[in-house]
């Protein structure tokens, strides 16, 4: 980096150097120590804002130091301050403090306001493109006219040049500390979990644009430097040696900033992945966290309806529907179920156990059983029997009371039941059949055998012939 | 091209025979494919004949043969879209609510909380499950209506049969897979995702929902329609 110098470039390079001695035994006055510095800076910004005037009493001087030493943690013993401030007080009206012995006032010395417009131009450079351009343009409009004589153009180098290669320097410098700022903001972003991280990435996203942006205005505003390299060029004056030294000085400072603009952008380039990277993981995490939230949400919220106990193979669990929060759907997956039988595979996998019984019977019970089939079916027998014998009656006589036929087949088979289903068969036969007709009276029809058993008089009549 | 004019010219292929029934079948009953082991050939198979595939079902079943993912995470299913929803309604099913929990849960588990780098044994997976503080207290008090301390053998059971089942369902629809040697042990797929996707309207709007349901409890006392016992 090319560095300001009071040493034209002619006289530079491998000589002793000879520093003025003035310069030497009060450079460490000329040049403040860190508390002195910024007494006077405070001093400076006081006097700008207006909280104390231009021409200030010797109090507020006092009040500053102690402002500073207290800021910058200096505390003085008992006893000792007073000794302390008079020789701060001292060294400062050296060079920093001017002061006036009619009103008994202190002020600024001119020395210290441009030390204090320096370190504020150092630090915070305001970028401004256009004026820049302006500079710039007035760089090459006295250029132009500067280039007939060696004298002219070394004026135009000491003056012109050193003066704005200066801002220009610091408007670079102040790019380049605008993005130092924003990395280190990204990596306190990275280091301690933010509860507005995402605003903060914003907020150092939209930092690096606007560096960029004003990257690439000063670029544009840099343009003129090539009508510089071209003016140089062109120039009659090649033939100097001391000319192609200026020369070079001047084309290496438009080489390095040019550099350095392309420095800016490349840094930037290079951050801009790693803020998505920021977002993404952001987000992941952002996302990670609502899946959470659902989760706890679903568990929270959801009902369950229980039901009985459930036997399964070898354990029980409760029998139970759950339903999901109101507002949450369930939620559709396909299945052709016009294709595919469905068969619930849970049970299927989970089948119920098998009751394994004990093989012992009751012989008695097995032969009473049998005996009650078989009599049963011989009951069946008799009743189609009688049930034939009435049908033939029937054909032959037009005309039967069922009532007689009932006591005879009380009578002779000696079983209620059959004679009762006998009676509910021919009902059920006859009445449906066509050609027969059934009329039953509400009258019993008893038999002097038979004491406690009556029925209803009943007639079938064949009414087919 | 030599069937350059035919539309399912995939079927006449000699993959076709060996793997479309299979393929077929899988799909329709729901099943997700991906490229897994298991699965290497039908999903080789679809990709190769992804476009013929996809004109097959939607002309034919009018439903949509879907993929979702990319390279290593892809996977193809089907589903029924906006247009054919109503045309054949029967052919879709709802996850249950406890699988839609179990899934939500599994998801967060593996994803997040990156307990089970692969393979998960399934009782490491219940012990965990029943162990966490986050969460412990409503699944006991979902499925066993009582805290974890006075829970019987049949609540526990319970929630062991809730997690099981609703694996064995994950494994149907292809979203897990069951190592063949130890039917214990299982492996998440990437279709899991699945999961995600239905639900990512609500996921990304769980804020709002919280406090919708914050505000709903506060002017109902808490008073929810589906009866207790």
């Amino acid at each position: 980096m090319e560095q300001l110098s009071l040493i034209p470039p002619a006289v530079r390079g491998g000589r002793p150097l000879h520093f003025p001695r003035l310069l030497r035994e009060r450079y460490n006055l000329l040049v403040p120590r860190q508390e002195d510095g910024l007494i006077v800076l405070t001093l400076f910004q006081k006097v700008r804002a207006g909280t104390i005037p231009r021409a200030f009493p010797e109090r507020i001087i006092v009040e500053t130091i102690k402002q500073v030493f207290a800021e910058l943690g200096q505390v003085s013993g008992r006893g000792e301050e007073s000794q302390k401030y008079d020789e701060t007080l001292h060294r400062l009206l050296r060079h920093f403090l001017d002061k006036n012995i009619e009103e008994k006032s202190y002020q600024l010395s001119t020395y210290a306001e441009n030390f204090c417009d320096l370190l504020e131009k150092e630090v915070h450079t305001a970028i401004n493109p256009s004026q820049i351009q302006k500079t710039f343009n007035d760089l090459v409009l006295l250029l132009g006219h500067k280039l007939e004589t060696i004298d002219d153009f070394r004026h135009w180098y000491h003056t012109q040049f050193f003066k704005n290669k200066n801002d220009i320097s610091s408007q670079l410098r102040a790019l380049h500390s605008q993005i130092e700022d924003t990395i280190e903001q990204l990596n306190d972003l990275v280091k301690n979990e933010s509860d507005n991280f995402r605003e903060l990435l914003i907020g150092c996203e939209a930092l690096l644009d606007k560096i960029k942006e004003q990257a690439d205005k000063l670029s544009s505003a840099f343009s003129s430097k090539d009508d510089i390299k071209q003016l140089l060029d062109d120039a009659a004056l090649t033939e100097q040696f001391e000319y192609r030294e200026m020369k070079r000085d001047v084309r290496n400072f438009f080489k390095d900033i040019e550099q350095r603009l392309i420095n800016v952008s490349h840094t930037i380039d290079r951050i801009k992945p790693k803020i998505n990277k920021l977002y993404n993981d952001f987000e992941k995490r952002e996302f990670d966290r609502k899946i959470e939230s659902f989760l706890i949400y679903l568990l929270k919220n959801s009902k369950s309806k229980f039901y009985r106990t459930k036997k399964l193979k070898d354990r029980k669990v409760h029998e139970l529907d759950v339903f999901l929060p109101d507002n949450i759907t369930q939620k559709d997956v396909y299945s052709d179920r016009s294709r595919l039988t469905m068969v619930d595979y849970l049970a299927l996998l989970e089948p119920p156990a098998v009751e394994v019984r004990d093989m012992i019977w009751d012989e008695a019970d097995l032969k009473r059983q049998a005996d009650d089939r078989r009599a049963q079916l011989e009951r069946e027998k008799r009743i189609d029997h009688w049930f034939k014998v009435i049908s033939d009656d029937l054909e032959k006589k037009k005309k039967v009371d069922f009532g007689s036929y009932f006591y005879k087949i009380l009578h002779k088979e000696n079983d209620l039941e059959t004679a009762i289903k006998e009676a509910t068969q021919v009902l059920k036969e006859f009445s449906s059949k066509p050609g027969f007709e059934v009329t039953v009276k509400e009258e019993f029809q008893l038999d002097p055998k038979q004491p406690n058993v009556g029925i209803w008089k009943m007639q079938i009549k064949n009414t087919a012939s | 091209m030599e069937n350059a004019n035919k539309k399912y010219s995939f079927l006449e292929t000699d993959e076709a025979e060996n793997l479309f029934a299979e393929l077929d079948f899988l799909l329709k009953s729901g099943q997700h494919v991906q490229n897994f082991p298991h699965q290497t050939d039908l999903f080789n198979f679809l990709e190769k004949f992804e476009d013929e595939l996809r004109m097959y079902y939607k002309n034919l079943f009018k439903v949509a043969l879907v993929t979702k993912g990319t390279d290593y995470t892809r996977y193809f299913y089907l589903e029924l879209d906006d247009e054919s929803r109503g045309i054949v309604k029967t052919r879709s099913k709802k996850l249950s609510p406890e699988h839609t929990l179990m899934g939500i849960l599994l998801l967060k588990i593996h994803r997040i909380d990156k307990y089970f780098i692969n393979d998960i044994y399934v009782p490491d997976l219940i012990q965990l499950v029943k162990s966490n503080e986050e969460y412990k207290s409503y699944i006991y008090n979902l499925f066993a209506k009582r805290r974890e301390k006075e829970a019987t053998e049949i609540d526990e059971n319970t929630i062991d049969e809730w997690i099981r089942n609703s694996l064995k369902e994950f494994e149907r629809l292809g979203w897990i897979h069951f190592d063949h040697r130890n039917k214990e042990l299982f492996e998440i797929m990437p279709s899991i995702e699945r999961l995600f996707t239905m639900y990512s309207y609500e996921i990304h709007h769980i804020d709002r929902l919280i406090d919708e349901s914050n505000m709903m409890e506060e002017r109902t006392g808490g008073l929810t329609t589906i009866e207790e016992d």
